[in-house]
């Protein structure tokens, strides 16, 4: 893979990978930090990818792989703290409790079911993508997503009807 | 197709991970079943309100970006000419085809019973099949579009008939 093509795929799906991050980590410094890490990994193995898969499922592999790592760290350190939810970017007030609800519900979620939804949401990769990415079954990535969807569906109910 | 079938294939539905065939069985259904048309508007809020959340990249991370980027994505006035002209021809063409269908082709198609249903749904519901049916198209075989025609073509005669 040449430097143009290199930096073509990563604009092409910065927007959508920086969403992603910050859902998945609920942190904005933190994504960014593991965007550029994840850009720079790609950037120094850009040789090594075939094409066998699209550009953006292998970024958004590696992406999720540094994140994961960071995860990790973050529950090793037994942090106790509070990450703040993002500071919305949308106008309306409305739409910011929607998100803040949203985002409550998404942390509940158990880690796989969250970040199979987030990559089918933002990264647009199909089952098949995602199961490679995750290295799980794509019947497993479809279960995972149904019960995601299902779970936030029910608690956008849920507070509906409060 | 029944209610628990259907079910199943509501969340890919709204992911885009449903078969034509079964796109189309799933969109018959939803015309007389209420009940999975409500889950599944109710899945399309969810997925909806996930994607309104978009960020901008920071311009620190923006180390990639191209200092001329703003000049080279400009559009010149005179590239949209041809685009233009391409989608009047288009809209002139669908117009003459959807209008050309007229009360005998529908109900050739459909019973008394079904014009009556369709007639009862609102215009979400159309609106969404519509949405939800013509980026499709590309993937249908032309036997695959003849099948479908009689319902935008129905589409089009009601639209006309409330004009009226």
């Amino acid at each position: 893979m040449d430097d143009k093509e290199f930096i073509k795929g990563v604009r092409d799906c910065e927007k959508a990978l920086y969403t992603f991050l910050i859902r998945l980590l609920r942190d904005k410094e933190e994504a960014k930090e593991v965007m550029q890490t994840a850009i720079l990994k790609a950037w120094e193995g850009r040789n090594g990818f075939k094409g066998a898969s699209q550009f953006k499922t292998w970024l958004f592999k590696i992406a999720m792989n540094v994140a994961m790592d960071r995860i990790r760290e973050r529950e090793k350190l037994l942090e106790l703290k509070e990450y703040p939810i993002f500071d919305a970017v949308s106008d309306s007030i409305i739409k910011r409790e929607e998100n803040e609800k949203l985002q409550e519900a998404l942390e509940k979620l158990p880690p796989r079911q969250r970040t199979a939804l987030l990559l089918k949401v933002y990264g647009e990769l199909t089952y098949s993508e995602i199961a490679k990415a995750m290295n799980l079954t794509e019947g497993a990535i479809k279960a995972h997503i149904h019960q995601a969807i299902k779970k936030l569906k029910e608690s956008l109910n849920k507070d509906e009807m409060r | 197709m029944k209610c628990d079938e259907v079910k199943t294939l509501l969340v890919d539905l709204v992911l885009n991970e449903v078969k034509l065939q079964d796109k189309l069985k799933t969109w018959l259904h939803f015309v007389h079943c209420k009940k999975c048309r409500q889950e599944f508007s109710e899945y399309k809020k969810v997925v909806k309100l996930l994607k309104t959340y978009e960020t901008e990249v920071p311009e620190t991370l923006s180390f990639l970006r191209n200092p001329n980027q703003k000049r080279q994505n400009l559009i010149l006035p005179w590239k949209l000419i041809p685009l233009g002209a391409l989608s009047l021809a288009l809209l002139v063409l669908f117009y003459f085809l959807l209008t050309s269908k007229d009360k005998e082709i529908i109900s050739s198609y459909f019973t008394p019973s079904q014009q009556e249903m369709f007639i009862q749904l609102d215009e979400n519901t159309w609106s969404d099949f519509v949405q939800n049916m013509v980026p499709s198209l590309k993937e249908l075989s032309p036997e695959e579009i003849l099948t479908l025609w009689p319902y935008v073509s129905y589409f089009a005669y009601t639209t006309n008939q409330e004009e009226v």
